[in-house]
């Protein structure tokens, strides 16, 4: 067995080697790719599990502490385990920036400094760099990985610099190692407007009692405060990461899918070419199941020895992604054990489609097999019969086009598909800017004081008090901010947004968001109705109220340019925080670049096995006809002519194939989207990206159709075929 | 019609160099029926394909009414085999996924009045019932007759036929020169064709022997 398959690789190392190449390109590109995402989901289920070690139970307040509610949790607590066990705090939620891949929050919790090492054992922090913070200072302690993440030292200023920017918030003084990623301050962090609450402890074992009990408790107390411990963490990992992994395994299954059809394809050539090869050894007394093990076995050593190498290759680009990538950016590598086993779906499913390609063939009698290698006509040649047009004759009666009528079918599936699920993230922060290209929002807890320069007042439309609403758009991987603006029935018509006069307590919203909402993909809006505005446009909507707690100014203006001086004000006087339309460019560039490089890589890297497969397969239905070029050319039709033809029908071919796997995967998408991402944000079919991605697929295949298919013909010698 | 002055073909490889003509001076008329046999690898196919544009000659001149063939470009040769020259070979070579019909129009450039000459030709040779079925649903015999059809669709005024009855039995052969002979005298073309045999060509009114590359003149039947 190990001899013939030497005598095979001897005979054919090209067809092996690439074989064997391929199967190691799609392993390693599968262990990458999902070893990547895993880490993004691994470092936030660090931020969600902190609520693994304590019960959090917090309530929002705009004033500070409300006694009445802390004065009732109080009785709660005791009534339930006594207070020894329970701590005050404040919180505030730090933007974690998971290199390009949409945002996620940890705490920092304002407590006592006597309270830390409580807080560290609990939870088996360490202090890894930095000391403690002081009381009453603006000094906090984060998680080493936030530090490595924002690309910040310890005693830096942090500023966030997403969705506000803010100079000099926090000092970061030390630096936390462990299993959970939170942060430390001192008392009264939130500065008097965010979330305050109690964080609870439990004995090992007894934290998942305590939070039911204070569940049942605070529900029957009827108080607005939220309950977040190990029960609730589960859960929202669950609701949360449900679609995350998804999106992992969608990624991984269409950059696999993509493999095992560029697989399958070569085997088909080889099982093709190989067909006499059968014959003989059935002939010489080989039964079919033996020559099936032997089959099997022989790509079973190919596909091993291809996802070995795979690993290899997958592993080596890992730890240098590790080094260069994930530690820098604070990310923690996900489990790469699972992800390489998962790699094996690739070989493994090239086998098990190998071996039924391959029983179809072994299923004939002998002289059926030995007739077989000499087939040249498709299955729908009689249908075909009476076509009278040239460039569909060897299409349609023959199943020499059929291999890249497939690919091309397949692959314009795939891009389709796959240009979709990738472009919703970046689409979503793009769409959500659309209000703030004509204006910006200036917030400040110094409205009062606040005012504007002449040459900022004067080149604008109009100011009005504004509030600014803020919430989630959940996407397939992660989630996004949409902002909202608030504005009064009184100052409304200033946003030139409205033919009639606004009614308060409705949300006005686009077509698109209207739907975003309808879906359940947008959460926390709080509105009494909500109505379609035809004037605005992508994500953009506007809370009309009858009188609004304004802490932020809307500037209107038509000449772009007067963001860029808004801005410029705002961080000359400092402690303002300003949205407008670079805040969506830096969040676009800080939340989807990482998106955009993996989906162009994996992209590029289709393109680069279809214009492999292409040209692999143009070249085999050229060789296969190199007989019909020197019969054309015998019988006097000249070169360009033959040329012609085999380009009129190479083109047929692409561009039905591309056109029926682009409506294809547009109806599957309709319906996986339907069945699948329900309350998730996915775009629609991205039509212009998509058609000019499959464009651009079908003019390399056909160009580089189009110059194998030349180069054979003028290399043809007529009198060849009469030679051979 | 036909005039080659020392026209030779040498397969030169590093060691040695191969005539399978030698130099050869040969003029054949309009309308003549020249049969030319000899052993395998004499070099009369050799001739046969340098006749008809297939193949370069190393050396000498190939002149076909009066025009230098080796001066033609690859299109005007293919120009020529096209409106000039007939072919049939040993193996039928039919394009297997086109049909009967579609098989013997491949030379046809304008498609007027090609019904007609259709209909002319299948009926002379049989292959009305056939013209829907694709080659390999036919028997030997008849691919065989389809490519004479194909190769007098086209009213050639020379026909090449290399070895045209080796794939078949004596009786489709005997049925395959009679057609190919029958067309020439009818319209006057010239026909050359080449046989290891030379029982086939015994009533050839002109036969040439070639040897070893070297072309003799056998004799001219009354």
């Amino acid at each position: 067995m190990l001899k013939y398959m030497w005598l095979y690789l001897k005979r054919r190392p090209g067809r092996i080697l690439v074989f064997i190449f391929v199967v190691a390109l799609g392993v390693s590109m599968s262990l990458v790719i999902s070893s990547i995402f895993l880490s993004f989901g691994e470092t936030r289920s660090r931020i969600a599990k902190i609520n693994e070690s304590w019960i959090t139970v917090q309530y929002v307040s705009e004033s500070g502490r409300d006694e009445s509610i802390d004065s009732s949790l109080i009785q709660v607590f005791e009534d339930v385990f006594g207070l020894s066990d329970v701590i005050p705090v404040d919180i505030a939620y730090l933007g974690y920036n998971l290199f390009g891949s949409a945002r996620a929050n940890f705490p920092v919790y304002g407590i006592k400094q006597t309270e830390i090492s409580r807080m560290l054992r609990e939870s088996n922090a360490y202090i890894a760099e930095g000391t403690v913070f002081a009381p009453g200072t603006n000094e906090i302690i984060v998680s080493d990985s936030f530090l490595r993440a924002s690309g910040l030292d310890l005693e830096n200023v942090y500023e966030e610099i997403s969705e506000m920017s803010s100079k000099g918030l926090y000092t970061v003084v030390a630096s936390l190692a462990g299993p959970s990623v939170f942060g430390l301050g001192p008392s009264g962090i939130s500065r008097g407007k965010g979330s305050f609450g109690f964080l609870v402890f439990a004995e090992e074992g007894f934290l998942i009692a305590v939070e039911n009990e204070l569940r049942l408790r605070i529900i029957g107390e009827g108080l607005p405060v939220s309950i977040e411990g190990p029960v609730s963490s589960r859960e929202t990992l669950e609701r949360q990461y449900a679609s995350y992994y998804l999106g992992v395994f969608l990624t991984n299954l269409f950059v696999a899918l993509v493999f095992i059809i560029a697989l399958t394809m070569l085997n088909s050539v080889s099982i093709r070419e190989r067909r006499k090869e059968y014959a003989i050894l059935a002939a010489i007394g080989h039964s079919p199941g033996s020559l099936k093990i032997r089959l099997f076995l022989e790509s079973l050593y190919q596909g091993i020895a291809g996802w070995i190498l795979g690993l290899l290759a997958g592993g080596a680009v890992l730890s240098l992604f590790e080094d260069r990538f994930f530690t820098p950016n604070g990310l923690y590598i996900g489990d790469s054990a699972v992800s390489s086993i998962c790699t094996l779906f690739i070989p493994f499913t090239t086998i098990v489609l190998y071996q039924i390609l391959i029983g179809r063939h072994l299923r004939r009698d002998l002289v059926g097999l030995l007739k077989s290698s000499e087939e040249r006509v498709g299955l729908l040649k009689n249908r075909f019969r009476n076509v009278g047009l040239p460039w569909l004759q060897f299409p349609l009666r023959s199943d020499g086009y059929r291999s890249l009528f497939v690919n091309i079918i397949a692959f314009a599936v795939l891009l389709t598909v796959f240009g979709s699920l990738l472009s919703s993230l970046t689409d979503t922060v793009r769409d959500s800017g659309w209000l703030f290209n004509r204006c910006s929002y200036i917030q400040t807890s110094e409205l009062e004081e606040l005012r504007l320069p002449e040459e900022i007042s004067s080149k604008s439309t109009a100011v009005l008090p504004a509030d600014l609403l803020d919430s989630d758009v959940k996407l397939m991987f992660g989630t996004t901010k949409l902002f909202i603006p608030v504005v009064s029935t009184e100052h409304s018509r200033l946003l030139s947004i409205f033919d009639e006069d606004p009614a308060a307590g409705t949300l006005y919203v686009s077509r698109s968001l209207f739907d975003l909402i309808v879906n359940g993909s947008v959460r926390g809006l709080d509105y009494s109705s909500m109505e379609v505005l035809p004037s605005l446009e992508s994500h953009a909507g506007v809370l009309v109220e009858d009188r609004i707690e304004s802490d932020g100014l809307l500037v209107l203006y038509d000449e772009r340019n007067l963001a860029g001086e808004i801005r410029r004000f705002a961080s000359e006087i400092g402690q303002v925080e300003v949205v407008d339309r670079k805040t969506f460019e830096l969040k676009i560039r800080a939340e989807t670049q990482f998106m955009e490089l993996i989906s162009s890589i994996i992209i590029y890297l289709q393109f680069f096995v279809v214009i492999i497969i292409g040209v692999v397969t143009v070249t085999r239905v050229t060789l296969a006809r190199r007989s019909e070029i020197s019969i054309r050319n015998i019988l006097g039709q000249r070169r360009d002519e033959i040329g012609l033809l085999f380009f009129g029908e190479l083109l047929l071919v692409l561009l039905t194939g591309a056109a029926i796997g682009y409506l294809l995967a547009t109806v599957c998408w309709q319906i996986f989207r339907s069945v699948f991402l329900q309350g998730l944000y996915v775009s629609s079919i991205v039509v212009p990206e998509t058609l000019f991605r499959i464009s651009v697929m079908t003019v390399i295949v056909l160009l580089a159709g189009v110059i194998t298919a030349r180069y054979l013909i003028s290399k043809q010698d007529p009198i060849s075929i009469i030679e051979r | 019609m036909f005039e080659l002055k020392e026209v030779a073909l040498i397969y030169e490889t590093k060691k040695q160099a191969l005539a399978a003509l030698k130099s050869t001076d040969l003029k054949i008329e309009k309308g003549e029926e020249v049969g030319i046999f000899g052993p395998s690898g004499s070099g009369k196919s050799s001739l046969l394909f340098i006749m008809s544009t297939l193949k370069e000659p190393s050396r000498g001149e190939v002149k076909y009414e009066g025009k230098e063939l080796t001066a033609l470009t690859p299109s005007a040769k293919a120009e020529l085999r096209r409106k000039e020259f007939g072919f049939v070979f040993q193996e039928h070579f039919l394009i297997n996924h086109l049909t009967v019909r579609e098989n013997i129009l491949l030379p046809l450039k304008e498609k007027r009045g090609a019904r007609k000459r259709l209909e002319e030709i299948t009926t002379a040779l049989g292959l009305n019932k056939l013209l829907k079925r694709f080659p390999y649903e036919l028997s030997l015999g008849q691919s065989q007759r389809v490519a004479v059809a194909r190769a007098l669709i086209a009213n050639p005024k020379v026909v090449f036929a290399d070895e045209p009855t080796a794939s078949l039995d004596d009786e489709n052969g005997s049925r395959v020169i009679e057609l190919l002979k029958s067309y020439c005298s009818k319209s006057g073309a010239t026909l050359i064709l080449v046989s290891h045999s030379s029982e086939i060509i015994g009533d050839f009114r002109r036969r040439l022997r070639v040897e070893n590359g070297q072309v003799y003149e056998v004799g001219v039947n009354a």
